[in-house]
């Protein structure tokens, strides 16, 4: 894939992502402030993510919603990381933020038949869970992109 | 079921999708190499392929 972004589309992702690592939610004021940008040039970068996946801004506020595996939202998946909470958008991201980060984090999922709270994360850099978990991935990969929030 | 993975290659997956995501060099990953991505932690079949493929 051809790299689409410009080195302000860059920035401007990293300092999302920093956000949500320091355990706040990016709005686009603040990235302005923390980069020093115009508010029109943040818009504009948040187009070009939200064009390519990116992140997924809120369908009401332009805000990031989604800046995968952050949720700027609460999700059932509050992963602890560093003594932060940050939310997930499912257990695919909860343990991509321990990728991401290269660290441990636990958090707990509710069991989507039982909802019985099941814990789970990364210890010394392996993963764990209640025995015989699974995951349930309910939507296909040729139609994540259909509704990503639901999805 | 299609859909339902077992937490340790779950945990395999988000390793590799998300290992570069803090990366100075990111790049956005091409249909190919994310597809690439499941079919090496043994996801595959028409549940897994992504659009295009």
């Amino acid at each position: 894939m051809a790299a689409p972004f410009s080195a302000t589309d860059l920035r401007v992702r990293r300092e999302i992502l920093e956000t949500f690592i320091a355990g706040h939610i990016p709005t686009r004021i603040g990235v302005m402030r923390a980069l020093g940008l115009e508010y029109a040039e943040v818009s504009a970068s948040y187009a070009v993510l939200a064009a390519t996946h990116v992140i997924v801004p809120h369908p009401d506020t332009g805000e990031v919603w989604m800046a995968m595996p952050f949720s700027a939202v609460p999700t059932p998946f509050s992963v602890m990381v560093g003594g932060r909470a940050v939310w997930a958008n499912c257990v695919w991201d909860a343990f991509g933020i321990a990728a991401a980060l290269a660290t441990d984090v636990t958090f707990v999922s509710p069991c989507p038949v039982s909802h019985v709270p099941i814990a789970a994360g990364v210890r010394r850099g392996v993963a764990y869970a209640a025995p015989g978990a699974v995951v349930h991935v309910g939507v296909p990969a040729p139609r994540w992109w259909d509704d990503i929030g639901f999805t | 079921m299609d859909g339902l993975v077992p937490v340790p290659q779950m945990a395999a997956l988000a390793r590799r999708w998300y290992a570069d995501r803090l990366s100075p060099d990111w790049a956005p990953k091409s249909r190919q190499a994310s597809q690439a991505i499941f079919t090496a932690v043994g996801l595959t079949g028409p549940f897994w392929t992504l659009p295009g493929g």
